[in-house]
């Protein structure tokens, strides 16, 4: 069998494998992608970010209808088009996965589609589809294999009607009810996109609040603006038992309130992803593995030298521009450039329900555990022009820094556009600017950004529209 | 073949030093012994002959870059095969062909102590972060300091943080932590150099070492005028260089140190220790600034000529960046010559841990009484500070009246 020699392979062609082989191929390593899907751009461009936002802009876009009258706009006949909205988020899923595609012949990265598997050190099997086999022998190999959604009882149900978020994006119609489990990032969006479309949503969280990891502050603001556009939401609730009966499916939960039954025309699992590690064959390599992530170093290096890993198949944060940049990293360190760990406390989390929210650092309770004497700035959007001029005027800033240093610990975002606003205190973190460069930044008026100004005033103590 | 050029061992305490200079460019052709660098340390400053003939291919660091001893610096694409380790003659340690091509430029690893080829940065050039400047200054981290530890990114909180765990004492003052305020545009900082701090360093803790007590002796050099006079044409014709005063000073000096050994000795916790040699330390004054003082080994058994010999010589090397770091150790007295600059007498700082010094003024004719008639001679004024923890008036004018004395009463015969 014909034997290819690399520098480096990558295995997963998602936002971590893809972009550690193009900056693998600017630093003038030698390096094969490997991917067993048919495109590139793994989850996030095929069945995550990419998709779920193609959908979420034409929810937001027909929510926002309902005050255009408000706006001085009349419109009849207003009406979704599911086959066109699905049909555009397909639209926009190719064109990213071609340019993907496009970029990895630009930088010369050979691709070779197939699943990958360890055969021997330094050597990586790939099986395509129709049983034909390669080996590429490599100095360094990467595994980005990324996660798939994770079912665990009772919510493993071979039932069209109880769906993952895999299926959520391919639903034929809007469903009247839908219950969704799980009040994370991925079950607050779905929540959100068919909430706005329609559906009749209730949202189902074990833990004590919406958005367990984010702020309570931010659960709380968010759950009453889900409740208001007439969500159910049901926290610190289980799962008793599903039960599939024809068109419907029948729900048991049971929280503070006691037992609740309801039927559903869809149930959506959204209790966390898992790591894909099956068929990589790791043990044959020696690979730590603890509870089905691959275990690394600072500098996302196996126990196993030679071998690394990132994203998603790792115990860090299962976010696409994690897994991006831990693969530019690991990768300058594989080139033999200078490199530093990543900073997870910097990690920017989005939630793009509506409003929508987002945060970067710690939150106020994770930097007080921390033992950090801290300051909280806030600021509402309700008074602030811009938010007034576009009529989003839900949600505030809220800055969390140290009083000694005036540090920024953190920022969360609840409101307009804050996916895109967590990007100034974000920035603020990465370049260690402090409270006093914030505050002594010119901000653009009118703007949603102001915000985040006015939450530094506030955190100095002088706001001056509050 | 392509050969590693090495800082090599510059003495036994010296572990790294800056590289000021690069005499050679990539693509010039050298000579064995051509000099290749300049390496400045707390010691010296030397001039780095190559240790090899061929083409410099290739310069791993750059002028002003800290370098460690033994890490490499270019590299030299030589004609023939080098046998052993004549390459690099000073070296106690020659990289293997990896460590030193691959590691050596760019990380620490081979030699983590010193912190090999870490870029030396100006202050100008110093990148840090808001964050990192603030806590820098509220502990009074040098952020030139945390540089000197880093490859020259960018100075984040975690660098300061790393420095303020491993224990280092913050020291020196902060470079640029502030933002300018309008008053300091009119000021400009620079970093000391390695030579300055150094000295800075000694002067402080002499200060600090030794109670100081100078006296003052004013010495007729009409003698020594008269041996110039009569001996310095064929002197000069003779040695290449002219005679001048210091070689009498510094013979009569160390004829008086052997009645007067106290003033050659230093003291060792609660004991005076005497030496029976004298290694007369010279001080010289570098361009620009700086200050060197070589050292004359032996100096009690050399001849008056080879003292002014040894003067000479140590003096050309210590301007021309010449001098051995073994020329600068193990001095047990020293003489400074601020004469030359129209000095009449200073009152010197011990060079520690001897615990004397003399100083030697301009000779200036002046109007004296000698004979209750008012002459013309020319005159000189000695002064020397003495460690009062060893010596007292009662040691030190002896010994200075037997330099004056010896000064003044001058015969060749000597």
């Amino acid at each position: 069998m014909e034997v290819i020699k690399r520098d480096l392979v990558v295995i997963g062609a998602g936002p971590g494998g893809y972009v550690a082989a193009i900056r693998a191929a600017q630093l003038g390593l030698s390096t094969t992608l490997v991917e067993k899907d048919s495109r590139l751009g793994g989850t996030c461009l095929l069945r995550g970010c990419i998709p779920t936002k193609a959908l979420i802009e034409t929810a937001y876009l027909f929510s926002k209808t309902k005050s255009f009258k408000e706006f001085g706009i009349n419109v009849s006949q207003l009406a979704i088009d599911w086959a066109a909205a699905q049909s555009r988020k397909d639209k926009t899923v190719l064109r990213l996965s071609k340019g993907v595609e496009f970029l990895m012949k630009k930088n010369k990265v050979d691709v070779v589609y197939g699943r990958g598997q360890m055969s021997g050190p330094g050597v990586v099997e790939v099986v395509g589809n129709e049983g034909e086999s390669k080996k590429i022998s490599a100095t360094s190999i990467l595994i980005a294999t990324g996660s798939e959604p994770r079912i665990f009882p009772p919510f493993d149900i071979k039932h069209p009607a109880v769906i993952t978020s895999n299926e959520a994006l391919d639903l034929t119609a809007i469903p009247t009810s839908m219950a969704v489990i799980g009040a994370g990032a991925v079950g607050i969006e779905f929540a959100s996109i068919f909430q706005a479309l329609g559906s009749h949503v209730t949202l189902i969280e074990v833990m004590d609040q919406i958005l367990p990891f984010e702020d309570p502050d931010v659960a709380m603001a968010l759950h009453k603006e889900l409740q208001k556009h007439g969500m159910k939401i049901h926290v610190a609730t289980k799962v008793e038992s599903i039960v599939p009966s024809g068109d419907s499916v029948h729900l048991q939960i049971s929280g503070k309130s006691g037992k609740v039954e309801m039927d559903v025309g869809i149930v959506l699992v959204a209790v966390g992803r898992k790591p894909v590690t099956d068929g990589l064959n790791l043990e044959s390599i020696g690979i730590n593995v603890e509870k089905g992530y691959i275990m690394v170093n600072n500098f996302c290096e196996t126990n196993v030298p030679g071998y690394f890993a990132i994203g998603d198949v790792i115990p860090t944060p299962q976010l696409a521009h994690v897994a991006s940049a831990e693969g530019k990293m690991v990768v300058e360190k594989i080139a033999g450039k200078e490199t530093k760990p990543l900073n997870y406390d910097r990690v920017p989390f989005c939630t793009y329900c509506h409003p929508e929210v987002a945060r970067v650092g710690l939150t106020e309770a994770e930097a007080r555990k921390r033992g950090h004497d801290v300051n909280i700035g806030m600021f509402n959007f309700a008074a602030l022009g811009k938010a007034a001029i576009i009529g989003e005027r839900e949600g505030f800033v809220k800055i969390i820094a140290e009083k000694k240093y005036g540090e920024i610990l953190g920022a969360s975002i609840i409101g307009p556009h804050a996916t895109e606003l967590i990007a100034e205190p974000a920035s603020f973190m990465a370049a260690e600017g402090t409270m006093s460069e914030m505050i002594g930044m010119m901000h653009a008026h009118p703007t949603l950004y102001e915000a985040v100004l006015e939450a530094a005033e506030a955190w100095a103590g002088h706001p001056i529209h509050a | 073949m392509e050969m590693n050029v090495i800082v090599p061992q510059l003495g036994e305490s010296i572990v790294e030093g800056i590289l000021t200079k690069w005499f050679k460019k990539v693509g010039d052709v050298i000579q064995k012994d051509d000099a290749l660098f300049e390496i400045s340390t707390d010691k010296i400053d030397s001039e780095i002959p190559s240790s090899a003939s061929g083409t410099l291919l290739k310069l791993l660091v750059k002028e002003g870059a800290t370098v460690a001893v033994n890490s490499v610096v270019a590299i030299i694409e030589t004609a023939v095969t080098p046998k052993g380790d004549s390459f690099i003659p000073m070296a106690t340690h020659v990289p293997s062909e990896e460590d030193s091509m691959r590691d050596a430029p760019a990380s620490t690893s081979s030699f983590p102590k010193t912190t090999t080829t870490v870029e030396k940065i100006s202050p100008m050039t110093i990148r840090s972060s808001p964050l990192a400047r603030k806590i820098a200054r509220h502990n009074s981290i040098d952020l030139l300091t945390v540089s000197d530890r880093r490859t020259g990114s960018r100075i984040t909180k975690q660098d300061i943080v790393d420095v303020m765990s491993s224990g280092q004492p913050a020291s020196g003052l902060l470079v640029r932590t502030s933002v300018q305020s309008s008053s300091e545009m009119l000021e400009r900082r620079e970093p000391m150099n390695i030579m300055q701090r150094a000295i800075a360093e000694h002067m402080l803790t002499s200060k600090r070492t030794s109670p100081h007590v100078t006296t003052v002796f004013e010495v007729d050099m009409n003698a020594v005028a008269r041996s110039r006079e009569s001996r310095g044409e064929r002197f000069k014709a003779q040695e290449g260089f002219p005679l001048t005063d210091l070689p009498y000073i510094a013979y009569a000096t160390v004829k008086a140190i052997d009645r007067h050994p106290i003033i050659n000795a230093s003291i060792s916790g609660s004991e005076i220790l005497y030496k029976d040699y004298i290694h007369l330390g010279i001080a010289v004054a570098l361009e620009g600034s700086g200050l060197i003082v070589p050292v004359i080994k032996n100096a009690g058994q050399k001849s008056f000529v080879q003292i002014a010999r040894l003067i000479q010589k140590l003096t050309v090397a210590a301007h021309h960046k010449k001098l051995a770091p073994d020329d600068v150790r193990g001095g047990s007295f020293t003489i400074i010559n601020p004469g030359i600059f129209g000095c009449l007498f200073e009152t010197p700082i011990i060079n520690q841990p001897q615990t004397a010094i003399l100083s030697a003024g301009a000779v200036t004719k002046r109007v004296v009484v000698i004979d209750d008639t008012a002459t013309i001679r020319p005159m000189m004024f000695l002064s020397l500070s003495f460690d009062h923890r060893s010596i007292d008036g009662a040691r030190a004018d002896p010994f200075m009246a037997d330099v004056k004395e010896m000064l003044e009463k001058w015969t060749d015969e000597e």
